[in-house]
């Protein structure tokens, strides 16, 4: 009796279940449009404690980051999302939220001519490499290498895949650092000092081919640029290791698709030219 | 000063995590019509306060965002959850419908016997471990427990 009981409850409830309507994948978007301003966006969050930290030091060099930021006009003019003691350098930082804005806040520096040894980054997610830089005292400046989907603008599922200013060298402090994040790259593999496209592929067990197609790269067009499977690789970037990320991510397109090709020749071998590629992002 | 750091575990990852849990959930409570609306707003509510204090269990606490979102809509609209609920054809259609009664039964459960039910029949769980993910007594649990099953067997007989 019981028995029947057990097999005719569960057996309606997976009747019932069965309706269960599918959840959508826009919860960022519901957030966006219940106005739960709390949280409504991680860059709120982010930013706000990259400028409290920022603030912590007490010598914040005022009034530098408006013309570095590349903002949109009217992206962040979003009156919900200001609050009393933030909402002036935020507006600054949050960009249009279907991309990664650039999160870039001063940071402090003991003294005008004081160097920075900057930080390797690459393969880190976006807020702890923007922290990373931070701490060293130099701002960053993130690019997107392709638009995110729009519906899903995490802070937390962009990661770095390469730097402009080659780690291990120093820049002026309050130098502001170009960083390429990629939206949920899948997995990465960070160039060791010494790596060449030969030698990784052939430490992960796959052609070279292979490895330079999930760099949107093909052999001839990386001898076109001048370089081969020999060349030592630059510092500070990450390489894909495989061609689609998690099973959830919402936008294939972004991963599966070559990368924009020779725009994103990594930085150049030399650290000379690197450095004089530096300074001209150089913002005191 | 206390920095806040970034919450690991953002609205989108428990979004995606939980969603489809507290979705079935919901439809037994309220019926396929309005259970995407009470997940939603329950987890909007709910979502708020767990990346900013996460809390041991996370689904626990979105289970019961879920129910108590719906205990307080229930008084108005109660008579139509038990329609959708009972409008609730069988999944498959071959062969005789044996249990549009139980469907029937089950609709006409209070809230609570049915969020019960729901862990119960659905996800197995003990008497005990409803009582605490529901943060009500054991002697609660047994009580909405044993009505509910009164009233199903009524319908199976």
């Amino acid at each position: 009796m019981t028995t029947d009981l057990d097999r005719a409850v569960r057996s309606s409830l997976g009747d019932i279940i069965a309706t269960a309507p599918q959840p959508d994948d826009h919860p960022a978007q519901l957030l966006a449009d219940s106005g739960a301003t709390s949280k409504r966006r991680p860059y709120l969050a982010v930013a706000a404690s990259l400028v409290v930290l920022a603030g912590v030091g007490g010598l914040v060099a005022i009034g530098t980051n408006n013309d570095a930021a590349p903002t949109q006009p009217g992206a962040a003019n979003d009156p919900t999302e200001t609050s009393p003691g933030i909402a002036d350098t935020t507006t600054t930082l949050l960009g249009q939220t279907s991309s990664p804005a650039a999160v870039n806040p001063t940071p402090t520096c003991s003294s005008t001519n004081a160097q920075s040894e900057v930080p390797n980054v690459a393969g880190m997610s976006w807020v702890h490499a923007a922290d990373a830089l931070l701490a060293a005292g130099l701002a960053s400046n993130a690019l997107p290498e392709l638009p995110g989907p729009s519906d899903a603008p995490d802070a937390d599922l962009y990661v770095i895949i390469r730097q402009a200013t080659i780690p291990g060298t120093t820049a002026p402090c309050g130098t502001t650092v170009d960083i390429t994040v990629a939206y949920q790259p899948g997995t990465l593999y960070v160039v060791q000092d010494g790596d060449t496209y030969q030698s990784i592929a052939v430490a992960q067990g796959i052609t070279l081919e292979q490895l330079l197609a999930l760099q949107g790269l093909s052999v001839e067009e990386l001898e076109a640029s001048g370089r081969n499977a020999s060349t030592l690789l630059a510092l500070g970037q990450a390489l894909r290791l495989s061609a689609c990320p998690s099973a959830n991510a919402p936008a294939p397109q972004a991963c599966s698709g070559p990368s924009s090709d020779l725009d994103t020749v990594p930085p150049s071998i030399d650290p000379a030219t690197a450095n004089t590629a530096a300074t001209t992002t150089t913002r005191p | 000063m206390n920095v806040e750091r970034f919450p690991s575990t953002g609205a989108d990852q428990l979004w995606r995590a939980h969603a489809a849990d507290l979705m079935r959930f919901a439809t037994v409570l309220v019926g396929p019509g309005d259970a995407h609306d009470i997940t939603v707003e329950a987890f909007l509510r709910a979502a708020p306060k767990l990346e900013h204090h996460p809390i041991g269990s996370e689904r626990a606490y979105l289970m019961r965002a879920v129910a108590n979102h719906a205990h307080d809509l229930h008084r108005s609209r109660e008579r139509r959850w038990r329609r959708d609920l009972a409008a609730v054809g069988p999944t498959s259609t071959v062969g005789p419908d044996t249990f549009i009664d139980v469907r029937r039964a089950i609709s006409s459960l209070s809230l609570a016997q049915r969020t019960v039910i729901y862990f119960v029949y659905w996800e197995d769980l003990s008497e005990r471990d409803i009582a605490a993910l529901l943060d009500v007594s054991h002697g609660t649990v047994r009580r909405h427990l044993t009505r509910a099953r009164t009233h199903l067997r009524k319908a199976l007989t």
